[in-house]
């Protein structure tokens, strides 16, 4: 076998139906053509057949995987990629930053993959090559965080560990004070409590993650790592819990293989010179973005889509990056992988409200002051402005701007810690908080107890309440809302006899929009959420960006590190060095439309979609069809039914499809895959 | 004109008079020097004001500044990249003398802080690790025996001589129990044995510190003995949590 470097050529396959680890070989044919990251777990889950439509999302047949792809390890501007058949039926990938899968690299694997389901809750340690399977009665209910500082000094290699004492009394030598008498260490050392372990004080393990939602099968429960880096959206935690599978905690000591070390060095050295000048992103991170741009662009999301600005520009002033870090930002620390400094802020709630108080969270990022500070509105709370909208002027003081960011910050790290993805969780929220503005349900409903109050605009005591009973809830009500923003709208809709509900849920492909509005045209284009695989995914691009982002998510890049890691020259060159693989620049291009094919023929196959422009690519909110209320563009909107059509056309020829939306049979050998093109036929007709 | 008017002009007069003077006139020498300063001082030097006045000397310490550290790892990579062994095709962290422990929201850079003895009470001048090595292991080295390595006054455990962790350890207990968690062991060597190492401070010229791209670790004089600077990972990660977010966490 020939060896590998940058990848390891391993992955690890956990089987929780035996409790047994295995070891997947791909072989260097699949690694060149995959390379990693979602292309291998694309090649899986089509090999495993797990793509199969009479797979369902929470059958233990179903096959999760967190994948790490060559540059995983010491490149800085890396993270993983979770990949698998969502709970919606359709492929879920989704992205985290933390030290975790670099940590996995270390352990000499490029990935692993879960199967089955185990009997009782579990957890899993990765020492190396030692695999571990262990109860996790002590775990079951847990918060992400406290699972995490929990299975931190449970985890150890044999270079930090030792349970035999060696050092005594009679071995340790006997010296002289300034008096000339005799002292023994001992007595002034060994008296002292000593600690349980001989050796073993270094905490270097790295866990992944799930909450109570993950355990309870919420269907956009998320994987956490490092308290607040998240594989979010897609529910990859929901599965992971359906294989009864809480947390996987890894220690790795053989370091990442490089072919060229001294080429891979300088070029790491380059990186981490670019970053150092990355001064937007790393004064402010994304929370740089947003706020006061999105709201001139009229692309912020406000309680539920009815509004894309405050009229107000003052408004806006609470969520923004600088105000943040005047009242709550702490310190910036390092998030992606070893090296990356780029865009992370930790900040601490200080509040009047004990249950707000000491709050101890990450920034917020600009996705979760979108979709959870602007969705529910706590800018124009209507307890605290009653009566008032995001259209009047804003009268608010330094004061309530605190409390706006700090309400901000407390749902976002419930969120958090339940282990629910915020992107989808606010449009979820906010679509309930909009159904009782219009009095479609009512407080009964959602079993609302007095002491919190109603589900208005702003309401963070009620948001947290509904948001803990998600998490948690046996409630029959509970368990039909646990199913996300689409599944609710339906629920209701039924229940109440009322097909309008529908429309309020603002999903494109079934999944919660993200925190940018294409309405007005100056952000996002409607595009963006229609054309990627991954149902209305915030950072994927549109047209020939769409391939880019697959063939970056396998190798697998950050995104926000893109510029600084050279963009495609950057990577192609990266990933030479890293491998030893010739892998031009347009190589990167191919693998892209090669994954991005994987994931379209994904999605029709486990739908059965027998027409996808008509039953897939059709479906986005009619919401973006209403003109603005707010901001520059009021009054008007961009998206037209023929601007969609238009742009899929194009796209269509541009990815090698049919009319319909199909890949065609040329493009599926063109790129090699034409394993996949045996379940695509049936349904291309 | 009043009196009033006339001193007012005359003072404004003086004024301009004066400015007009001083622009005909060469500017004055301690303008000059500060731009002969300013021509040679670059970013790094301007961060680190210290290193502008004085050379490092023998005894400075590496000492970490909390606030700034974001636990990004760069010292590590940096320190696993000169120490690792020359064959090995590839980086590997654990061949670095730094460790940085990452917990939840505050990350603790662990590495040797050069504990020494009490003579007039622990009998003895050594380090802890020094003087409970039975082998002689840990050296003091004066002399600058590989520049950027080892040498001037700093410590290193001597490959030669260490048994390594299956055999000993008795340094690392010592550390982890009363001290620190300052001593690394290393991956297994050809013959199987994992060796310790511990930080040399590249005999006066540490890699880490010039690296840090956040200013976190700088090299200074002492200003106590590094035995007060040494915690366990847990412990010093619980204090920072309270200095940071001003609250009290445990770990275990």
């Amino acid at each position: 076998m020939s060896e590998f470097f940058g990848v390891t050529g391993k992955i690890l396959r956990l089987d929780m139906s035996r409790e047994k680890a295995e070891v997947l070989e791909p072989g260097l044919d699949v690694y060149k053509k995959h390379v990693g990251g979602i292309g291998m777990a694309m090649y899986y889950l089509f090999k495993e057949g797990a793509v199969s439509p009479k797979v369902k999302p929470f059958d233990p047949e179903n096959l999760m995987h967190i994948m790490a792809g060559p540059l995983n390890g010491v490149v800085p501007g890396t993270q993983s990629v979770a990949v698998t058949k969502a709970p919606h039926n359709f492929i879920a990938v989704s992205y985290s930053g933390g030290h975790a899968i670099g940590e996995i690299k270390f352990a000499g694997w490029d990935g692993v993959q879960v199967s089955g389901k185990a009997k009782d809750l579990l957890w899993v340690s990765i020492v190396d090559d030692k695999v571990g399977f262990h109860d996790a009665k002590d775990l079951k209910g847990k918060l992400t965080d406290e699972t995490e500082i929990l299975l931190k000094g449970r985890v150890k290699s044999p270079l930090e560990y030792r349970e035999k004492r060696v050092l005594t009394k009679e071995n340790l030598p006997v010296g002289k004070d300034a008096s000339g008498k005799s002292v023994s260490m001992w007595d002034y050392w060994g008296v002292r409590p000593s600690p349980k372990y001989a050796i073993g004080e270094k905490m270097l393990s790295k866990t992944w993650s799930i909450g109570p939602a993950g355990e309870k099968g919420v269907w956009h429960a998320n994987i956490m790592t490092e308290g607040s880096h998240a594989h979010g959206r897609y529910g990859t935690g929901a599965i992971l819990g359906s294989k009864n599978l809480k947390a996987i905690t890894i220690r790795g000591t053989k370091g990442h293989k490089l072919y060229d070390k001294a080429k891979v060095i300088e070029l790491i050295k380059g990186v981490l010179t670019e970053q150092k000048k990355q001064t937007r992103w790393r004064t402010y991170g994304t929370a740089n973005v947003p706020a006061s741009a999105n709201n001139y662009e009229d692309a912020y999301p406000i309680r539920n889509f009815q509004y894309l600005a405050w009229h107000d520009p003052r408004a806006v002033s609470g969520f923004t990056g600088a105000f943040l870090d005047e009242v709550s930002w702490v310190r910036h620390q390092s998030c992606c992988s070893v090296g990356c400094q780029i865009c992370f802020k930790m900040s601490r709630v200080t509040s009047d409200d004990p249950a707000m108080d000491k709050t101890i969270t990450d920034m917020p990022d600009w996705e979760a002051q979108g979709n959870v500070g602007g969705l529910m509105d706590f800018i124009v709370a209507e307890d605290v402005f009653p009566g008032k909208t995001p259209a009047d002027p804003y009268f608010g003081d330094h004061w309530n701007k605190t409390e706006a960011a700090h309400r901000l910050l407390y749902i976002t790290n419930m969120f958090d810690e339940l282990g629910m993805d915020y992107i989808e969780g606010g449009v979820h929220i906010s679509l309930l908080m909009e159904l009782r503005q219009r009095g479609l349900i009512t407080k009964e409903d959602l079993l609302l107890p007095a002491d919190v109050g109603d589900l208005t605009w702003g309401n963070h005591k009620a948001a947290a309440w509904v948001l803990k009973q998600i998490a948690t809830s046996d409630a029959d009500v509970y368990k039909e809302i646990r199913k996300g923003t689409w599944e609710t709208a339906k629920y209701f809709a039924n229940k109440k006899g009322k097909p309008e509900i529908l429309q309020y849920a603002q999903c494109t492909k079934r999944y919660g929009q993200p925190a940018h509005d294409p309405r007005s045209g100056r952000c996002k284009k409607p595009d963006e959420y229609i054309q990627t695989e991954r149902p209305c995914a915030h950072t994927e691009g549109y047209g020939d960006v769409v391939p880019f982002r697959a063939a970056v998510g396998s190798l697998v890049g950050c995104t926000f590190a893109l510029a600084p890691l050279g963009a495609g020259a950057g990577l192609a060159k990266l990933v030479e060095a890293v491998t030893g693989w010739t892998f031009p620049e347009a190589d990167l291009n191919a693998l892209g439309e090669r994954v991005y094919t994987l994931e379209r023929t994904f999605n029709i196959v486990t739908q059965e979609i027998t027409d996808p422009a008509a039953q897939w690519d059709s479906l986005w909110p009619k919401r973006w069809l209403d003109p603005l209320p707010t901001g520059w563009a009021r009054g008007t909107t961009t998206v037209t039914t023929d601007v969609v059509k238009a742009g899929l056309e194009k796209f269509y020829a541009a990815r090698g499809m049919d009319a319909k939306g199909f890949p065609t049979a040329e493009t599926m050998k063109k790129h090699g895959i034409e394993y996949a093109d045996e379940y695509l036929k049936k349904y291309r007709g | 004109m009043k009196r009033r008017t006339f001193i007012g002009l005359t003072v404004a007069g003086g004024i301009a008079a004066g400015f007009l003077a001083g622009w005909l006139a060469k500017p004055p020498e301690y303008i000059t020097k500060v731009e002969k300063i300013l021509e040679k001082v670059t970013v790094k030097e301007e961060i680190y004001p210290l290193r502008r006045i004085i050379k490092p000397e023998k005894g400075w310490h590496k000492v970490v500044d909390y606030d700034r550290c974001t636990g990004c790892r760069i010292c590590e990579f940096e320190c696993a990249t000169r120490y690792q062994p020359a064959d090995f095709q590839g980086v590997n962290l654990e061949y670095s003398r730094v460790r940085v422990n990452r917990f939840l929201y505050v990350d603790a850079p662990i590495f040797c802080r050069y504990c020494t003895l009490e003579e007039w009470v622990e009998g003895t001048k050594k380090a802890p690790c020094e003087y409970a090595c039975p082998f002689e292991a840990l050296v003091r080295v004066e002399e600058v025996k590989e520049k950027g390595k080892i040498g001037n006054g700093y410590r290193w455990i001597d490959p030669a001589k260490c048994p390594g962790l299956d055999e000993c350890g008795r340094c690392l207990e010592i550390c982890e129990e009363q001290f620190g968690s300052g001593i690394v062991f290393l991956p297994p060597d050809a013959k199987g044995i994992k060796r310790g190492a511990v930080c040399t401070m590249c005999a006066g010229e540490p890699a880490c510190v010039e690296a840090c791209p956040e200013m976190a670790l700088r090299f200074e004089p002492p200003q106590q003995d590094g035995r007060y600077y040494a915690h366990r990972p847990t412990d010093l990660a619980e204090m920072l949590y309270l200095k940071l977010y001003k609250v009290r966490r445990k770990l275990r």
